[in-house]
């Protein structure tokens, strides 16, 4: 059974005189342990189908199936709890909270879900060093850099072990060197067993999923597997003829 | 860049900013206010004429108000200069020079001023006008005759004065700001976090050891005098106290939350960091709305009991409503006869003699003597004079309608100096046994005195030959109390005044009157200084929650995305906003029980002898004031919610 799994999505914006689809049919599936990027151009739908999926907004029609069950539907004081145990969250902007040191930035939402501190310590144990913030901990977010944030950032979606890991846009607002290090760290999450879904517009960033899903006009136009011993840089080129070709399609 | 463009550049920017400005200019503008109706006050009549310390205790609610007016708009710039921070960084980017920006930013703040130093001289003008025809309206009668908010030149120059020092103070610091940083570090300061604010161990003994010292001093100060003169200083410790408190013990105390293993529970853990997060912030704001709390008060409830307690001065003083007294020689021959011709007098003023009531004659001696341990001797020059109000047993029994009695060497008791009274005392060569009493025997007593009760007015006649004062003997004064039933008390009384010169004349209306004309305007400037408080009370929180609700309603999109649920966040953020408006009431309570105290002896300037006769003022206002800042709160977190939904 597919970890997650899009039916016909569909997400149409009213406003008073104009409607706006976002969405028109998305469909595909995510088996556990993956590692997508979500290509597009701006205003292909992107953020909107991130957003479904990850229970921020809801589709007009169709149905999202995560681990068996429908979280289309799911009633409003289900949401936060469904997002806590399932669901990790890497935002372009950190949505780091200022209030918080590092550390309890990062057992923040085990803290709302009742989890033993002993539990929190060791689980943060596990990951300090593969994360390389074992210094930062007890710093407050803005007396660290961007891309130490991200990985403060990556912490908190990774310590409640969600099924599925969302992010958006994670190094749009990093330097290439700090994007580099955020990239491979995706990599070697999913390499553990994480599953990873990522929006992103950067060729590089999409060159390290193992598959690319590009979305033109609210549907799943296209997409491409990387191959078992295709290297990184094929890839990534591959992936810009694909879009080459996809953006040629629109004249 | 001429002042043309600089004025256009500053025109738009106020235009853009309008939400932002209008609270403030509008918030600022009333604590200035404030500030003026303050100091006109000092120019009012009534102030200046009724007695010097009364101008004194106003000129310290004038000096509280410019410390919290000067502290509020810091405070309230500050915030305005953190949200505007992108804006300037913005011009930068844009390739204005820094002395641009300082000249926008000056004539920015120079529009601002204006605004707010014409609502604080209009404004005050017709808002203590309005008070106080309101005020003297609610109460004619009892204020004794009008009383005018006069217009102060003074209070105007004062005004302008802190207008032009809160406007260099805000350019400054503006503008330094500017200079020291880069528009991408300013950009960065928008939305930065302040930091997490640090231990100070220092303030917060500092502060501990300011506020015993208030508190001491208010809780062992005896005796209207030292009361007068330590009270400001007291003032002065307390606020002190209290500022570095809230800046570094609340500080304290959530750190060591913060160390304890239940921190890391959804509420506690979310409460505790986000109170922490805010007391840098908000820890000035809490001190000020604490201090005006107490103000209010500690005004209010002194000015209530003052005011009340004049009718049990006018019972004190006048036991019945009518009273004559006979200031002509009496002597332990004729006492007797002159007695009887008062009665007889008094009889024949009223139309019918059953219309008296009530009556009693007394007789009453005042002698200052020399006194030492419990011997009291005859007076003599140069030393410190000791007080004697004596009276005989059945004065005081119509007076306090009691039963009393009296063996030949006994006498009642009472003094208002607080000590022990002896168990004999000896007066020349007798000794007599003392029963002492509770009764106040002084009545409105100024200086420090005994009073006695013995049992007759022969007894009385004894002990003015026994102890001489300067004159000879003391004078000992008949007297006639009665009410009157059955026939109108003002023919009455004109009657009674034109009938006869040997005896002198009183009612306890025409006592009253006079009280009133001399205490009555306690309670007005109570009234007005206490609705002036208020104002400043109301301002601050309001502020506080508005500008809480801006920061938090970011916080609360990113804590909803990593998966909190709406209950969880109305619940913390709900008990957040509790603790920050307890807090200073409860502290303001404690200051205002402390300060009880003190204002206990100074109420003795106005015959208030007993604790409880201004305890229930102080109940009763700090009562119906929890409910009042309640109200408060409940209408400023409405808006707080609005901003963060």
């Amino acid at each position: 059974m597919a970890l997650l799994e899009l039916k016909n999505v569909r997400r149409i914006y009213k406003t008073k005189n104009v409607t706006t689809t976002a969405l028109k049919e998305i469909n595909f599936t995510a088996e556990a342990g993956e590692f997508i990027s979500i290509m597009g151009e701006s205003g292909a739908g992107k953020t909107t189908l991130l957003n479904i999926i990850a229970t921020l907004d809801k589709p007009t029609a169709g149905s999202v199936i995560l681990n068996g069950k429908d979280i289309s539907n799911l009633k409003d004081n289900e949401i936060s709890q469904f997002r806590r145990n399932e669901l990790g969250f890497v935002f372009q902007d950190f949505n780091l909270l200022d209030q918080f040191s590092n550390r309890d930035n990062i057992y923040l939402p085990l803290v709302l879900s009742n989890e033993d501190e002993s539990v929190m310590k060791t689980r943060l144990d596990q990951l300090k060093d593969r994360l390389g913030i074992a210094e930062l901990l007890d710093k407050y977010p803005y007396e660290i850099s961007g891309g130490q944030k991200q990985r403060i950032a990556i912490a908190r979606a990774v310590i409640t072990k969600p099924s599925l890991l969302l992010a958006d846009e994670p190094t749009g607002a990093l330097d290439s060197a700090s994007s580099e290090m955020i990239l491979n760290l995706f990599t070697s999450i999913n390499e553990a067993g994480q599953t990873v879904l990522m929006v992103t517009h950067s060729l590089r960033a999409a060159s390290f999923a193992k598959r690319v899903l590009f979305i033109k006009d609210g549907i799943v136009y296209h997409e491409i597997y990387r191959g078992d011993h295709e290297s990184q840089q094929d890839f990534m080129e591959r992936i810009n003829q694909a879009q080459i070709v996809l953006s040629r399609g629109k004249h | 860049m001429n002042f043309a463009i600089a004025k256009k550049f500053a025109k738009k920017n106020l235009k853009a900013n309008r939400s932002l400005l209008i609270p403030f200019v509008i918030s600022s503008g009333i604590m200035l206010m404030l500030f003026n109706i303050m100091a006109s006050l000092l120019d009012n009549h009534y102030v200046r004429t009724r007695h010097e310390t009364l101008s004194v205790f106003m000129m310290l609610g004038l000096i509280v108000i410019a410390i919290l007016a000067v502290i509020f708009v810091l405070y309230s710039t500050n915030f305005l200069m953190k949200r505007r921070n992108k804006e300037f960084a913005l011009y930068g980017i844009l390739g204005l020079e820094k002395k641009h920006i300082r000249k926008i930013i000056s004539l920015e703040y120079l529009v601002l001023f204006t605004l707010i130093g014409l609502m604080a001289v209009i404004g005050g003008y017709v808002f203590g006008q309005l008070t106080f025809l309101g005020v003297n309206k609610l109460m004619k009668d009892v204020t004794g005759g009008l009383m005018d908010f006069p217009f102060s030149l003074t209070a105007l120059l004062m005004t302008m004065v802190a207008l032009v020092v809160l406007y260099i103070i805000t350019v400054a610091r503006s503008t330094v700001g500017i200079y020291l940083s880069t528009p991408a570090t300013l950009l960065q300061k928008g939305h930065s976090g302040e930091g997490e604010p640090k231990s100070r161990y220092v303030l917060m003994i500092v502060g501990f050891a300011s506020l015993a010292a208030g508190y001491i001093m208010a809780l062992t100060i005896k005796g209207v005098l030292s009361a007068v003169s330590y009270f400001f200083i007291a003032v002065g410790f307390v606020m002190l106290g209290t500022y570095l408190l809230y800046i570094s013990f609340s500080i304290i105390v959530l750190k060591a939350l913060k160390k304890r293993k239940s921190y890391y529970q959804p509420v506690h853990f979310l409460n505790i960091s986000g109170l922490l997060y805010r007391m840098k912030s908000n820890a000035v704001a809490l001190a000020s709305i604490t201090i005006l709390s107490t103000a209010v008060i500690v005004t209010v409830s002194a000015t209530a009991a003052i005011y009340g307690n004049i009718q049990t001065m006018a019972t004190n003083a006048y036991p019945r409503t009518y009273q004559v007294k006979f200031y002509g020689k009496v002597n332990a021959e004729n006492y007797k006869i002159a007695q009887e011709k008062m009665t007889k007098f008094v009889y024949n003023t009223a139309k019918d003699p059953k219309h008296i009531k009530n009556v009693y004659t007394a007789f009453n001696m005042s002698i200052y003597c020399q006194e030492k341990g419990n011997k009291f001797t005859s007076y003599q020059e140069g030393a410190r004079p000791c007080y004697l109000e004596v009276t005989e047993l059945n004065g005081y029994n119509q007076f306090y309608h009691q039963n009393a009695t009296l063996k030949d060497n006994e006498v009642l008791m009472n003094s208002n100096i607080k000590k022990k009274l002896p168990d004999t005392i000896i007066i020349k060569d007798k000794t007599y046994k003392v029963k002492p009493v509770s009764d106040n025997l002084l009545g409105e007593y100024g200086v420090d005195a005994y009073g006695l009760v013995v049992k007759d007015v022969d007894t009385m006649f004894t002990i003015s030959n026994d102890v001489k004062i300067r004159q000879g003997s003391a004078r000992i004064v008949p007297e006639m109390n009665w009410d009157l039933e059955g026939e109108s008390n003002e023919a009455f009384y004109a009657k009674l005044k034109k009938s006869n010169h040997n005896y002198s004349v009183y009612t306890r209306q025409e006592y009253l009157k006079s009280v009133y004309e001399l205490n009555g305007g306690f309670l007005f400037l109570g009234i007005i200084i206490g609705i002036v408080f208020l104002t400043g009370t109301i301002l601050i929180t309001y502020y506080k929650q508005m500008s809480e609700g801006y920061e938090d309603r970011d916080k609360y999109q990113v804590m909803k995305k990593v998966g909190l649920s709406d209950r969880l966040i109305k619940k913390t953020s709900s008990s957040q906003v509790v603790w920050m408006f307890f807090t200073p009431l409860i502290v303001a309570s404690i200051h205002c029980l402390v300060a009880s105290k003190i204002i206990f002896e100074l109420l003795h300037m106005f015959a208030i002898t007993k604790y409880m006769q201004y305890g229930i003022y102080f109940i009763a206002v700090t009562l119906i004031f929890v409910i009042v800042y309640f109200i408060i709160f409940k209408l400023t977190s409405r808006a707080y919610y609005r901003i963060v939904q």
